[in-house]
């Protein structure tokens, strides 16, 4: 009785010695995951960044009314450009994906043109009809339109969002990103472990040394599949590590919103850790069942890329879908757990649920490949 | 006839001299036998042969004309058979000879004669049309050679190719070597079994550490080392010629 | 180019004769197009303002009246006059927080209030900003002596047709690269690291066939696979529409109304061609250094990374992207991609996208073929 637990131990202990001989494994655990959070990070946050950014132009009928414009409005409204032109070259330039706005001057009127279509800028059309309220006295002549601009009042624009308000949309936009980038490299992780530590032994023929050997086979899967796990788990730790590295070098702002919310009460990474346990659990039970039905490894990552697309794509689901039930859905209840816990509101429940229906899926799938793993050697 | 003289091979990665100096001549119509210990660099010079590595000195001519050359008109010539050679198993010998025949750019009525002789001297022509992966370890070792001698070559490497056959299998290559030779091609054989170089080959290299320390005929190895027979030979010129250190970080065949 | 052609076939054949690699090369797209018709039935959810009735523009300190001013997102919005104290009012039930007040009590300094975390305030308070500029240049211009000739302005929708594709282009780009980075994973790494480690790659490099033919036989089997995948996911997705269309359903496919030109579809061809060909050449490039499939397959995680965070990211996009965004890799792709079914596509971005391909497509062709000389390969 004593005996057996010590095969799959034995397992553990060979893999992990395989993963530390196979250094672009490890690179491949620990370095990657965290750049590619980071990565994202930074893309996010300059994605974020070109939120205002749109490109107007204004066709004017003369050259010499376009330089008048040009020298007095240029520097106000930087994302126009000033040109001569007529009407079908301001519709032109809109439909043919030019430019977000285009305004065209006749004697009596100023048109903006625009495609309400497209997700355009809303900081585009406002300032295109503020430029056109300040054409039209400009235009007018000079002297008048310096009046005008004396004769604005100065508008005072107050934000009643708080601090958290603005933090959880943040929180909405990062976590599901954040989640699906993480799940999907957790997975390819998994789905190259898998065939190469399962599916790898009989391709190449070291499983009849497996079969030979008096410890059960099963054993042997169980301790490869825990090794499995736990690696995919600390590729999860790192991306996790990678994403919040990426809020200190790059959102600043968010990070001590979200330092100042978490850092008093450190409960979010036992809730964090919970979660990316949820994830491993299902990612191994998911990979291994796919890696022990196949003897070719060209087969299993066939079929573990569909895997992989559909545990990623899992984590967007609370996009679209809303409601306390998601909590409880392993994968899918990422971005709502982790927004709460930011916000110290987690429930300890649904992700207990959710593991332990995990942990459940996890159990039921490695009596699945056991059977698969033995059944292929025949 | 196959000129080598003072090759040698270090291999940049790990910095590794596989092959220190090895000089020899392979004539024709002779089977030539490259007998070492293991780890000695018999099949990094097999794979320099064969086209496969590049020397990093030293030079290679077939018939004059230096390996470096012209590769391709002298991979045509050649066939190189090693333990290392596998076939994709989803395929028949019927379809693998095609594809290796028409890589070797033969025509169809080429391709169908040498396969129908060697496919009759192997016996494979009853299993011609099952795929190779259900074949047995000796089945596959003869559709391997049929394969590889298809373009009708003029000069074979052998790499051990007796390694793990039956009695019979082996009894059968090694009488197709025979047949080869006299056909007039130039065979080489490198192998650590001595008793396969006393019985087939004409003459014989041996290798030590990367150096060949003797080359010349067959008959005359045990004499020319004072010895009487082939084994007391090799064991002596293993002893003279071998460094304890040269050992410690060879290169892994 | 001799063998080539030989090569290339033999590549096919050996996918050919799996009938379990072909139903998993099927299983992909078709999951991919499940997954963007259920992206595409699923709406986004909002937050608290789905449940909003309208949106309203609150008016404080001027004597307006309730009128409504037109939509966003499918909701009407409304001016309302705001009578209480502003507040008061602010802290009230009344104001939620996708509504903006404009305070006009002291008409020196118009104050608006807002909520900038959400998307539909932030809005209306641009618009309420406008409302004040225009106010004041209406007021303003009623002052300027007779006969001055005020140009008036006119907003002009310039929309031809209700914009169904924005949410399906956003997600289409990620939904086709990242299959099709993890299939080309998986056969480059079988045609040459796999070739290695089981032995039959040897016998081919034996052969005298060009290195140039061989490794280019390899590439154009798995381009080949990788555009016959990528075309099933397309095709399907465009005849899911083109049925949506007849019979009359709402399309979920999101390629409904997209009408492309003939000079287009040849760049679209080409981009198709292209980028198979890039990352398939990427594959068997990696493939070369590694000694097994499963080493070769972790070296090429970070381009299945890389590449669906640069898809991902797309998805973020707002707008006109500025023009050197089409110089960036795979990410200007997605661009070209969005703005297609968008039907904004500019000829001289598509050709810059084309370009940049093209150039990649044969950077990575001459490095696979100088690193072919390499001893790694070869041992």
């Amino acid at each position: 009785m004593n005996n057996q637990p010590r095969h799959i131990r034995n397992a553990m202990r060979n893999e992990w010695k395989k993963t530390g001989k196979t250094p672009i494994q490890l690179v491949m655990m620990l370095l990657v995951p965290f750049l590619t959070t980071m990565v994202l990070f930074f893309g996010l946050s300059y994605m974020r960044g070109l939120g205002d950014h749109y490109s107007g132009v204004v066709y004017l009928p003369t050259e010499e009314e376009m330089n008048l414009s040009k020298e007095v409005l240029k520097e106000r409204y930087p994302s126009f450009s000033f040109a001569s032109g007529d009407e079908e070259k301001a519709q032109n330039s809109i439909r043919s994906g030019g430019e977000d706005v285009a305004i065209w001057i006749t004697d009596t009127e100023i048109r903006v043109y625009y495609d309400s279509s497209i997700l355009t800028s809303s900081l585009a059309l406002k300032e295109s009809s503020d430029i056109a309220s300040e054409l039209s006295f400009l235009l007018e002549d000079r002297a008048t339109y310096d009046e005008f601009i004396s004769f604005l009042p100065e508008t005072m624009v107050h934000d009643l969002s708080t601090e958290e308000k603005k933090l959880d949309t943040n929180l909405n936009q990062i976590c599901s990103t954040i989640g699906m980038v993480l799940f999907l490299s957790m997975c390819t992780n998994a789905m190259t472990l898998s065939t190469g530590s399962i599916t790898g032994e009989k391709e190449r023929q070291t499983f009849d040394t497996l079969v030979l050997c008096p410890a059960p086979l099963r054993k042997i899967l169980i301790g490869k599949v825990l090794v499995m796990m736990f690696q995919v788990f600390l590729s999860g730790i790192m991306g996790t590590l990678g994403a919040i590295c990426g809020l200190v070098f790059w959102d600043r702002t968010d990070l001590r919103m979200i330092a100042e919310r978490v850092g008093s009460d450190p409960s979010w990474i036992f809730i964090l850790l919970l979660l990316l346990a949820t994830v491993s659990l299902l990612i191994a039970a998911v990979f291994s069942v796919i890696a022990s039905a196949f003897p070719q490894a060209k087969k299993t990552s066939l079929f573990s890329s569909a895997g992989m697309i559909l545990i990623s794509v899992g984590a967007m689901v609370p996009t679209y879908v809303s409601g306390p039930v998601l909590k409880y859905i392993p994968v899918a209840n990422w971005a709502p757990v982790v927004k709460a816990a930011c916000k110290h509101q987690t429930e300890l429940v649904p992700v207990l649920c959710a593991l332990g229906m995990t942990a459940c899926l996890f159990g039921a799938s490695m009596i699945l490949s056991a059977g698969l793993w033995e059944r292929s050697h025949e | 006839m196959i000129t080598v003289s003072h090759l040698k091979k270090t291999f940049r990665r790990n910095k590794v001299e596989a092959v220190k100096d090895v000089s020899m001549e392979i004539r024709d119509g002779q089977i030539f036998a490259l007998l070492g210990p293991n780890g000695a660099g018999k099949t990094t010079t097999m794979r320099m042969l064969s086209t496969l590595l590049l020397p990093t000195s030293g030079s290679i001519c077939y018939d004059d004309v230096p390996l470096s050359e012209d590769t391709e008109a002298i991979r045509r010539r050649i066939a190189f058979l090693t333990n290392e050679i596998r076939l994709d198993g989803q395929f028949t010998p019927d379809e693998l000879a095609e594809y290796y025949g028409r890589l070797y750019e033969m025509t169809p009525e080429k391709i169908a004669e040498n396969k129908t002789k060697l496919f009759d001297y192997f016996g494979i022509a009853e299993f011609r049309n099952r795929r190779y992966e259900t074949f047995s370890t000796g089945m596959k070792q003869k559709t391997s050679i049929a394969i590889c001698l298809l373009h009708d070559p003029d000069t074979i490497i052998f790499d051990e190719p007796t390694n793990g056959l039956d009695i019979l299998t082996q009894n059968l290559i090694e009488e197709y070597m025979l047949k080869l030779k006299e056909e007039g091609k130039c065979i080489i054989l490198s192998t650590h079994i001595l008793d396969l170089a006393r019985r087939l080959s004409d003459r014989v290299g041996v290798i030590v550490d990367g150096k060949s320390v003797y080359v010349g005929e067959m008959a005359e190895l045990a004499s020319s080392q004072g010895v009487t027979t082939m084994e007391e030979a090799f064991l002596k010129l293993y002893k003279e010629n071998h460094e304890e250190k040269a050992i410690v970080g060879k290169h892994k065949e | 180019m001799h063998g080539l052609g030989t090569i290339f076939c033999h590549e096919m054949k050996k996918i050919g004769k799996e009938k379990s690699l072909l139903l998993g090369f099927i299983l992909l797209p078709v999951i991919s197009l499940l997954m963007t018709v259920g992206v595409s039935l699923l709406q986004p959810k909002g937050g608290e303002e789905a449940e909003a009735q309208a949106y309203r523009m609150f008016f404080a300190g001027v004597g307006i009246e309730r009128i409504n001013i037109g939509s966003v997102d499918g909701k009407d919005v409304w001016i309302e006059p705001v009578e209480e104290d502003v507040e008061t009012f602010l802290k009230s039930d009344a104001f939620h927080e996708y509504d903006v007040l404009v305070d006009y009590s002291d008409i020196q300094n118009v104050h608006i209030y807002y909520y900038e975390n959400n998307g539909i305030s932030a809005y209306l308070k641009l618009s309420a900003e406008s409302f004040v500029r225009e106010s004041y240049s209406s007021v303003f211009a009623g002052r300027l002596p007779e006969g001055s000739q005020i140009r008036t302005t006119a907003l002009t929708d310039l929309k031809e047709k209700e914009n169904a594709n924005r949410i399906i282009a956003m997600l289409l780009p990620y939904m086709l690269i990242l299959p099709l980075t993890a299939n080309i994973a998986n056969f480059a790494s079988d045609t040459v690291a796999g070739d290695k480690a089981r032995g039959t790659f040897y016998q081919v490099m034996l052969s005298p066939v060009a290195p140039i033919s061989l490794i280019l036989g390899k590439i154009f089997s798995v381009c080949a696979i990788s555009l016959l995948s990528s075309t099933l996911y397309i095709g399907l997705d465009v005849l899911g529409s083109v049925l949506c269309e007849k019979f009359g359903v709402r399309d979920v496919f999101g390629f409904s109304g997209v009408s492309v030109s003939s000079r287009q579809i040849l760049l679209i061809v080409l981009y198709a061609v292209l980028l198979c060909y890039f990352f398939s050449n990427l594959g068997v490039l990696i493939s070369l250094f590694c000694k097994d499939m499963n080493q070769a397959q972790i070296a090429q995680l970070p381009v299945t990374l890389l590449c669906t965070v640069s898809a991902l990211l797309a998805m973020f996009r707002f707008g006109i992207s500025p023009k050197s965004h089409y110089l960036i890799p795979i990410y200007n792709l997605c661009l070209i991609f969005q703005d297609l079914l968008n039907g904004r596509a500019r000829l001289e971005n598509m050709i810059m996208v084309a370009v940049c391909l093209f150039v990649l497509a044969v950077a990575v062709m001459v490095v696979t073929l100088l690193s072919y000389r390499s001893e790694r390969v070869r041992t």
